[in-house]
């Protein structure tokens, strides 16, 4: 109970959230299923710990929030991404590759 | 709960807990369809989903959490928005209309000058409302007053040793003292005082000691001085160290020990020139009229205590009036008995001789009424904004802005008037206060200090508030004006708040003229006074023969010499001696009085009189009439018949309507050691002799030679422009008696300005204050009236539409400014007179003074020139409404 179950790399989650969030606005549930759909079994969310890291990137000012509804016609709270929050998700996909590069290498490295 | 929820949307109000609930309810219920979809039932679909989710409770605590930091986040972000919001809107409102805004901070920042001008800081005594002044009366007294007296040097010590309902008690004697610089003199206040003096009033030093009790005990041992904070800084070098701070006073070497707090003159006002020195050493500034020794009677000490704690006035009193029967009956004084008098100090203060201090109290008078006239003025003049404003604030009102919002909106821009103007009201009263520096000499430290700018800023933060605060409440009553047009209807056509603000602001400024004007006739009438003889051209001279231990024969043929020899001086036309004359120092150097019964009177109760020694053509000298009978001659010299010569109010007294020429009085008194019995053989015209606004005392005259005196003032008169006779007549004494100290020779005029200063920096400082708030309600005025007028300009501009002469329109403006005038001089005469009464009997009791009533010609001349700014501020309106086009006030709607 004392920390996030947060079974990904630290970090991604809200690169992942932002990145799901730039193709339009998306209430949470949206948001979770965009990432299972495209992580599939690899990168498993438990999907909870989503609404704290939605929470905090709004607090933040990466995303804005709107009360809204879905198609079926329910209430559902939508977010959306600020500009700010689009340049945030740009830096966190550039520390993601700068990082994952340099893990690469060091891989290769003992490899050899 | 959907209405609820879409009320919580538009308002973005609510819980956040239950927007998560709501959040998170969406994404279970949206899972489970997802998992029934794909074949589950809902109950097994419902628990997977929750799995999924994970620890709910975390999840919510979670988010709570960044909700609040977020919503807090916002509402700080809110209130800055909304202030810069309402900067802009103010600044811009303000752009739009430059006149109201310069006018507005002008007003305020005169008002915060003023005030910080005037209410200068009070000497650093520690609680004065534990002091009181103590004095001896007579018990019964004629119909002339008697006069609450001081101590002599051994009354004081009997008093302080006996009595214990005090923690101390101190004594003090004022004295004119001279500090020789290498460049020359200057002249100091000194206060000779009890060695206990700095203790009693609690007042610790800014630098250095006090006096130290050996310091109070042997006459002429200890040189030590204690100086102010001002006399040190402008005169002594500010040097920290005082070790080797020495100074002369009238010749003879003093050791600086102490320097007294910024700010403290004493118990005396205003002054700060000051330094003391014990008591003790008063042989050393040779003082005349030297206190210290036996003498039990000698009007000169003044003496303030300090109750013990727990002591009141009341008790204080009953324990004296037991001691006085014993102390005043063992040194009875030819069958008078007095009694002692205990006073609260700071109600003394009012009834000591000092003229400074009754000039204070109105002056402080006056400075508060101004305070409130200038509140008065401001808020008239943001009310007249805010009732412009109506209609705009309606709207925004009806438009759903909040009473709050509209408040904090108002007292915005009321800061905004508010800081600029206690920037310049700072620099206002810097200037206030350097003018005054100069008209009133170096006697008044008007620097800056940080209790002044505290002063400022506090006024500027009152001021904003009461200037926001009125207004605001009153535009939330403004939601009923929406739509309406802004003509007035009927009932508000002369709104009642307008016009009674209007008719405040003149009875205050009258108030306030009537009591500046008032207040500067008496100090002029002081000022222009009848002296009673010709003060010009008279050099006033006063050896001092006691430290060279003259004899009283020997003492007689000095004079003898001296005045033989200055006579034949050129450019003196006459010369003679006297043991007084008239000083001008506000009462500090009175002179011995006598009781004298007159003729077949000895069992009444004596009346008290002045007295004074004067030689043979002492009267023709001074310039001094004589009405009835004849002045001293030669023949009533030593070993003559004892004579007397009175002045005209001691004769009224004495003899009514016919002069009491040949009358026998009887004199007895503190300076005398026996009775006499002289005949009256003249009367002389009154003269005065103390404070220039007193009315002359009865006053007996003796011949100098009946009663010989070591110490005499020699009085020359000379012909208009006698340039350098005054050091001629300084070689004269030491070519007499060379072990003489070269006396200073003074010009009668040089005293009579000396006593003088005081009054003049009073009256300057009322005249400032007089034309300030003058200004002030003359602005004021024009901002109401031209509003009042204004709202009627439709109404004026039908009229002209229908015919109405020009003339006609006139008159009705100027008839509604000056009717609103009328009763503005009504309520404030009322209320001065009312003021006045107050104030006299609640500062003047059993005081020989009071403040002036205002005579006739000062209230007609406020009164005129309150109509004619009146009538001026009613000009601009007035035209206006004349020359208002009909269409122009249609267009108006």
């Amino acid at each position: 109970m004392t920390s996030p179950r947060d079974n990904l790399i630290p970090g991604t989650l809200n690169l992942l959230v932002l990145k799901a969030v730039s193709t339009g606005p998306l209430h949470g549930y949206g948001i979770s299923k965009w990432i299972l759909d495209r992580t599939t079994d690899v990168l498993r969310v438990e999907e909870g710990v989503l609404y704290p890291a939605l929470h905090r990137l709004e607090k933040e000012g990466s995303l804005e929030s709107e009360w809204g509804r879905n198609d079926t016609g329910r209430r559902a709270k939508f977010y959306e991404l600020t500009p700010a929050g689009g340049e945030r998700l740009a830096a966190e996909i550039e520390r993601w590759r700068r990082t994952s590069r340099a893990v690469e290498v060091v891989i290769a490295a003992e490899g050899a | 709960m959907a209405l609820g929820s879409g009320f919580k949307r538009l308002f973005r109000i609510g819980d956040p807990m239950r927007e998560i609930d709501e959040e998170l309810e969406f994404h279970l219920a949206m899972k489970t369809e997802e998992l029934v979809a794909s074949g589950m039932t809902p109950e097994a679909a419902r628990a997977k989903a929750m799995e999924r989710l994970g620890d709910a409770d975390w999840i919510r605590e979670e988010c709570g959490t960044i909700r609040r930091e977020l919503d807090r986040q916002r509402e700080q972000r809110e209130w800055f928005d909304t202030l810069r919001r309402d900067v802009r809107y103010a600044l811009r409102r303000m752009a739009r209309q430059p006149v109201f805004a310069s006018l507005a901070v002008l007003v305020l920042a005169l008002g915060v000058g003023a005030n910080t001008t005037i209410f200068r800081d009070d000497p650093a005594v520690e609680a004065q409302d534990e002091l009181v002044g103590i004095y001896r009366q007579r018990l019964s007294t004629d119909r002339l007053r008697d006069p609450r007296r001081d101590f002599g040097h051994l009354g004081y010590l009997q008093y302080k040793e006996q009595a214990r309902s005090f923690a101390g008690m101190t004594a003090w004697r004022p004295l004119g003292i001279i500090m020789n610089e290498a460049d020359g003199s200057v002249s100091l206040s000194a206060k000779l005082v009890s060695s206990d003096y700095f203790d009693v009033l609690g007042v610790d030093m800014y630098l250095g000691r006090s006096f130290l009790p050996e310091e109070g005990r042997t006459p002429g041992t200890h040189p030590v001085a204690v100086v102010s904070y001002a006399l040190w800084r402008d005169r002594l070098g500010a040097n920290p160290d005082l070790r080797d701070l020495t100074i002369r006073l009238n010749q003879n070497e003093f050791q600086v020990v102490g320097v007294a707090p910024r700010g403290f003159t004493g118990l005396d006002v205003w002054d700060e020139r000051d330094i003391w020195v014990p008591l003790a050493m008063e042989s050393a500034v040779n003082a005349r009229f030297p206190v210290w020794g036996d003498n039990f009677f000698d009007d000169i000490l003044h003496v303030v205590a300090r109750l013990a704690p727990g002591v009141d006035v009341a008790q204080a009193q009953a324990e004296l009036d037991v001691l006085a029967a014993q102390i005043e009956e063992v040194n009875e004084e030819a069958g008078v008995r007095r009694r002692v008098v205990v006073d609260s100090w700071v109600r003394a203060q009012s009834s000591a001789n000092f003229y400074a201090s009754n000039a204070l109290t109105p002056f402080t008078a006056l400075s508060v009424l101004f305070l409130v006239l200038a509140c008065v003025n401001i808020s008239g003049l943001v009310l007249v904004r805010t009732l412009e404003r109506r209609r705009e604030i309606g709207f925004r009102l009806a438009l759903g802005a909040g009473r709050g919002r509209i408040v904090r909106q108002l007292l915005t821009e009321s800061a905004i008037l508010a800081i600029p103007a206690a920037i310049l009201g700072l620099a206002v009263a810097r200037g206030l206060a350097e003018g005054l520096a100069v008209v009133a000499g170096p006697q008044l430290d008007l620097s800056l200090d940080h209790r002044v700018m505290a002063f400022a800023v506090l006024t500027a933060v009152v001021a904003t508030v009461l200037l926001g605060l009125a207004p605001a409440l009153q535009a939330t009553r403004f939601a009923r004006w929406v739509g309406e047009s802004d003509t007035p209807t009927r009932s508000e056509r002369r709104p009642r708040l307008l016009s009674a603000l209007v008719v405040g602001q003149l009875s205050a400024t009258l108030i306030l003229l009537i009591g500046a004007g008032s207040f500067v006739r008496t100090l002029q009438r002081a000022g222009s006074v009848e002296l009673g003889f010709a003060s010009e051209n008279l050099l006033l001279l006063e050896p001092d023969l006691r430290r060279v231990e003259y004899s009283a024969a020997d003492a007689q043929s000095f004079y003898d010499q001296l005045e033989t020899r200055i006579a034949h001086l050129p450019g003196v036309t006459a010369v003679t001696t006297a043991g007084n004359v008239p000083r001008f120092d506000n009462g500090i150097a009175r002179w011995c009085q006598r009781d004298l019964w007159r003729e077949g009177s000895d069992e009444l109760p004596p009346m008290t009189v002045e007295y004074n020694t004067v030689g043979p053509g002492y009267f023709e000298t001074m310039g001094i009439p004589v009405v009835a009978g004849r002045g001293f001659s030669r023949p009533d010299g030593e070993g003559g018949a004892p004579v007397a010569v009175v002045n005209e109010t001691l004769a009224e007294t004495l003899g009514g309507p016919t002069p009491p020429l040949g009358q026998q009085v009887r004199l007895a008194g503190s300076c005398f050691s026996d009775t006499l019995t002289v005949q009256v053989i003249g009367v002389v015209a009154d003269v005065r002799t103390f404070m220039l606004d007193d009315a002359p005392p009865p006053e007996v005259f003796l011949p100098i030679e009946q009663t010989p005196s070591a110490n005499r003032v020699v009085i020359a008169r000379n012909v208009p422009g006698a340039a350098g006779l005054s050091n001629t007549i300084r070689r004269e004494v030491g070519a007499i008696d060379p072990l003489l100290l070269t006396p200073e020779v003074e010009s009668m005029e040089e005293r009579i300005e000396q006593g003088l200063s005081t009054q003049r920096t009073m009256a300057d400082l009322s005249t400032v204050v007089g034309i300030l708030s003058l200004l002030l309600a003359t602005i004021g005025l024009f901002a109401s009236l031209a509003f009042a007028v204004s709202r009627r300009t439709k109404e004026f501009g039908i009229r002209v539409a229908l015919g109405a002469r020009k003339l006609e329109v006139l008159r009705l403006v100027l008839g509604e400014g000056m009717t609103l005038t009328g009763i503005g001089v009504v309520v404030g005469l009322g209320a001065s007179y009312w003021l006045l009464r107050v104030v006299n009997a609640s500062v003047f009791t059993d005081v020989g003074t009071e403040f002036t009533r205002p005579d006739p010609w000062v209230i007609g001349a406020c009164v005129l020139v309150l109509f004619t700014a009146a009538l001026a501020a009613c000009w601009r309106p007035a035209r206006r409404a004349t020359t208002t086009h009909p269409m122009e006030t249609l267009r108006y709607e």
